[in-house]
């Protein structure tokens, strides 16, 4: 499990979350737009299958998800990572 | 696994409370520690146009909102904000990592460090505790949107004296995203003042308050 494999895929998820929040915020104040609503699904499929994707390599994204101590591992967001 | 992921999907997701994610909204990684910067941005986290008292606002303001487009609107940038205060805290953090007492005199970071060490305590740059007093949630629907509206961009005109004050790309990088995110919810927030406005008696929206007075724009 690399470091820069990690932040790649990392990255990738990232990308396309911030593509679903914006058309999710977007149809709070168009909540009629179907253009938006039928994006918002195709994009939805992409986000899900990277989540899945980035979960089985590098661990759970929420509490609830992980199993036992595996929550716990470093990194946190906040964490430099080294380059062993 | 398999199982795992069909119970991830973003709007499918079974949990009833706020639910952490373990990643940033944008990625930060900033190789050069700089107590300096650490002193600027920290207003960010706790100052008065801050991520602290944006998160605050909103997710206080929502509470008097009669309509459900801002009632989500509210609810979602409210959040936002949190992700927002997660990436400034990381900046801060990072920025202030493996320093020595040479270098945190050399900084001029002595005034913090005597108060919190390295660690993350929501003020303005100014030194100010996080306060209150700097928002408002005023349960009027114009007043409150209005108040975002200036909010949003208050936190631009910060992020934008941030970046004529830094020159390191590690930095610049996440706060020109955290910059953009102002503008964006200020474009959402006139929306909402829109649909708001939309819902009253054109001639005078000052009329009546939707979320106090009853029958208001009905």
């Amino acid at each position: 499990m690399s470091t820069s494999c990690r932040q790649s895929a990392l990255k990738k998820l990232s990308a396309a979350q911030f593509t679903l929040w914006e058309l999710h915020l977007y149809l709070d104040t168009h909540p009629g737009d179907l253009q938006a609503v039928a994006l918002f699904k195709k994009c939805h499929a992409k986000y899900t299958a990277l989540v899945s994707e980035y979960e089985e390599n590098y661990g759970a994204l929420t509490g609830f998800n992980a199993e036992g101590a595996e929550w716990l591992k470093n990194p946190w967001p906040w964490d430099i990572e080294g380059c062993e | 696994m398999a199982e795992k992921s069909v119970a991830l999907g973003y709007r499918g997701v079974r949990i009833r409370m706020f639910v952490y994610e373990k990643k940033l909204q944008y990625p930060v990684k900033i190789t050069n520690p700089n107590p300096k910067y650490a002193k600027i941005i920290i207003t960010q986290y706790g100052g008065p146009d801050g991520e602290l008292g944006a998160s605050l606002r909103y997710l206080s303001q929502r509470f008097a909102m009669p309509y459900p487009e801002l009632k989500g609107l509210l609810t979602d940038i409210g959040t936002e904000e949190l992700g927002h205060l997660e990436m400034i805290g990381t900046i801060v953090y990072q920025l202030t990592r493996n320093l020595s007492i040479d270098e945190i005199k050399k900084a001029g970071f002595e005034d913090y460090f005597v108060d919190h060490t390295t660690g993350i305590y929501p003020q303005a740059a100014s030194g100010t505790p996080w306060s209150a007093a700097g928002m408002q949630s005023k349960g009027d629907v114009i007043t409150d949107l209005s108040e975002n509206l200036a909010a949003e961009q208050k936190a631009r005109t910060t992020y934008d004296n941030i970046l004529r004050l830094v020159d390191d790309p590690d930095v610049r990088e996440p706060i020109k995203f955290l910059r953009e995110r102002e503008v964006v919810h200020f474009q959402r927030f006139g929306e909402g003042l829109r649909l708001a406005t939309d819902r009253l008696d054109s001639r005078n929206y000052y009329m009546c308050n939707p979320a106090f007075d009853k029958n208001c724009g009905k």
